[in-house]
């Protein structure tokens, strides 16, 4: 008895390590990346369900004159894991595709800095294609389609990494 | 008569085997000039030193044989205690590790000193790099984007123009794949999405 659970325990090692050996190492997490869409107007705020942004963040928006309005709200947030070999998508408005983003690593990041190859699709049509340099609290924004008596702001920005689980 | 003597006769001359009355006209013949005598003298002298060093029934065996004797004659009457001093100095077992070590490390101290002083040639007003300009292509026509960076806002900024307008029937709650106008492209970001939703973080 004591024999076949040593043969079984074997087994069971020896095919975790066949596991682990085929484990692709291009889908290792190196960044986190949190794409964050606004809704930025300068109309009445409806009563609706949206939260309103906070103020630090409002106050950065409207330090930049193209990106000054009266309200923003968040429409919606995704972070999404940048991996070594392969690209991701973001999908801030979930279940909605409406904005998606695609992105992929350019190199390996440092500390403060990842670069990318980003893509904005919206309507399903891919709208924009640039390489974007993220550092650690330098996002990227983008001023995008009307909306609503307004314009959708994407916000692109490295997010925190989890701490690791003891 | 012939008073130059032969060199049969000059060898045995030379080698002494004459008595007598040929030695007396050997030595008449040689005209006893000052170098064959002294050349007989030195021979002589010669095969006495080999008859004290050899018994007189073995015969060297080749020249060399008497560079090797002299050598170690040399070498036995040399001063024995330089090489025992240079023995003890180099003998030992940590000298020549310790003076290997020193001489690494000062080649490396040396190479260290003669690459941290490149010759460095400042042009004023030239920037170190090239700065490269970030992309922003937009595929889609009549769109056109425009990249910088704010200063204000802490960030990089792009402003689009010409991008049509979302309807504002829109709702972002419900999923808009079931409006699908383009099945072909919204197929690969589903895909996608799902293939990246695999690893966590």
């Amino acid at each position: 008895m004591i024999r076949r659970c040593w043969m079984i325990a074997c087994l069971g090692v020896a095919l975790s390590a066949v596991g682990a050996a085929q484990e692709d190492p291009g889908k290792a997490p190196i960044a986190r990346i949190r794409v964050t869409v606004y809704h930025a107007s300068d109309g009445p705020v409806a009563a609706d369900k949206l939260a309103a942004v906070n103020q630090e963040t409002a106050d950065r928006l409207r330090k930049e004159e193209r990106l000054r309005f009266k309200h923003y709200r968040v429409l919606g947030q995704d972070t999404q894991p940048l991996l070594r070999s392969y690209e991701s998508w973001a999908q801030p408005l979930k279940p909605s595709d409406e904005v998606l983003v695609r992105f992929e690593a350019q190199g390996v990041p440092t500390r403060k800095l990842v670069a990318l190859d980003l893509e904005l699709w919206l309507g399903r049509k891919k709208i924009v294609k640039t390489d974007a340099r993220l550092e650690g609290d330098r996002p990227l924004f983008v001023l995008g389609p009307a909306w609503r008596d307004g314009r959708l702001i994407i916000a692109v920005a490295l997010a925190p990494s989890p701490k690791p689980a003891l | 008569m012939n008073m130059n003597p032969d060199e049969t006769t000059l060898a045995k001359w030379l080698d002494d085997p004459l008595h007598g009355e040929e030695l007396a006209a050997d030595d008449a013949g040689a005209g006893s000039p000052p170098e064959a005598l002294a050349a007989r003298a030195e021979d002589r002298r010669w095969r006495e030193l080999i008859g004290t060093a050899l018994p007189a029934s073995q015969e060297p065996p080749y020249p060399d044989f008497f560079n090797l004797r002299v050598a170690r004659a040399i070498r036995e009457q040399a001063p024995a205690a330089a090489v025992v001093a240079r023995r003890r100095l180099f003998g030992s077992s940590w000298v020549m590790p310790l003076a290997a070590c020193a001489g690494m490390a000062f080649a490396f101290w040396l190479g260290a000193k003669t690459a941290a002083s490149p010759p460095e040639v400042v042009v004023a007003g030239a920037p170190r790099a090239i700065p490269v300009e970030s992309f922003v292509y937009t595929p889609e026509t009549g769109v056109r984007a425009e990249s910088f960076a704010s200063a204000g806002a802490s960030a990089t900024v792009i402003v689009l123009n010409g991008v049509a307008a979302i309807p504002d029937s829109t709702d972002f709650s419900a999923p808009t794949s079931q409006q699908d106008a383009v099945p072909g492209r919204r197929a690969t970001a589903v895909l996608e999405l799902e293939r990246t939703d695999a690893p966590s973080l």
